[in-house]
């Protein structure tokens, strides 16, 4: 009955913004899925770049995004490389849960294996907002996993 | 790729995209499927109007329909598939099964058989996803 939707190869989406739950989210990728092909995304939120006179604008914002962008990047690639993993990364700018939506829809994914919480997770909270509306709106399985 | 995958089986839609996303992960891997469908022994239901043991042997009856459909599905696709009733609180089941089958992971739909949806995870889905020690996998059909 669901034989022919059975793929053997799977696109998996790892969001990250160097959290560590989101390092365990990577790590859960690398030790589960390193046969099929990973890649990281870090959103770069304008809101979060925002202050209290408004939100983020020009280039100094869009400079350390990018910035902090690839230094995560990088840290993620070098978590894969120590498992023995290559991956993929990528950047947006957006809302992180859509543009996150919006990736895996645009690329054709087929799961996201997302951390419990983010940077700013209050840890009280049983589930990060980010991760909460991912799964309530994502196309494809979301994993959600938490640091050990 | 996991070796036990813990399904949970209700029958409703998000549950079958959920059996889905459990075989795939199974596909190819020699990963066991360990299907488990909870019949809620307190149920809305559960008044002096309708007699308890009816409502008990439909719900039942549907647990087992549930994992009779899983079991087709697994053995199409040739992947090893273990099919329990449990009996109580979904929650509690579900948790008390992870470790006695020592899943690694936990496939499950958004929302149960009566949730609406989208707009809210079930409370069996939210229950797992902060109190499960492995890693939660959640579908929506």
């Amino acid at each position: 009955m669901y034989v022919d939707e059975i793929a053997q190869h799977m696109d998996i989406l790892v969001p990250t913004d160097g959290s560590e739950p989101a390092e365990a989210a990577l790590d859960h990728a690398f030790e589960r899925f390193a046969a099929d092909d990973i890649t990281a995304l870090y959103v770069m939120d304008p809101v979060e770049g925002a202050t209290a006179w408004g939100p983020a604008t020009g280039e100094d914002w869009l400079g350390s995004a990018e910035k902090r962008a690839e230094s995560v990047l990088e840290d993620a690639v070098e978590r894969g490389e120590e498992m023995g993993v290559e991956i993929e990364t990528d950047s947006v700018v957006g809302r992180p849960s859509r543009a996150i939506i919006d990736y895996a829809e645009e690329h054709d994914l087929d799961q996201i294996v997302i951390g419990s919480h983010g940077r700013d997770g209050i840890t009280r909270v049983l589930l990060g907002s980010v991760a909460e509306t991912v799964i309530r709106r994502s196309p494809v399985p979301v994993t959600v996993v938490r640091p050990r | 790729m996991y070796d036990d995958i813990l399904l949970a089986a209700d029958g409703s839609e998000d549950s079958q995209a959920a059996t889905e996303h459990a075989l795939t992960l199974a596909s190819g891997t020699g990963a066991t499927v360990h299907a488990i469908s909870v019949v809620e022994t307190r149920t809305a239901y559960d008044n002096a109007i309708v007699d308890p043991d009816e409502v008990r042997e439909n719900l039942r009856s549907d647990a087992r329909e549930a994992l009779a459909a899983v079991e087709r599905a697994a053995e199409e696709a040739g992947i090893d598939c273990e099919t329990t009733i449990e009996e109580g609180p979904p929650p509690e089941r579900l948790l008390e099964a992870i470790a006695r089958t020592g899943a690694d992971v936990v496939v499950l739909g958004a929302t149960g058989r009566s949730a609406f949806k989208r707009l809210v995870l079930g409370s069996t889905t939210e229950r797992l996803l902060s109190e499960a020690p492995v890693p939660v996998v959640v579908v929506s059909d």
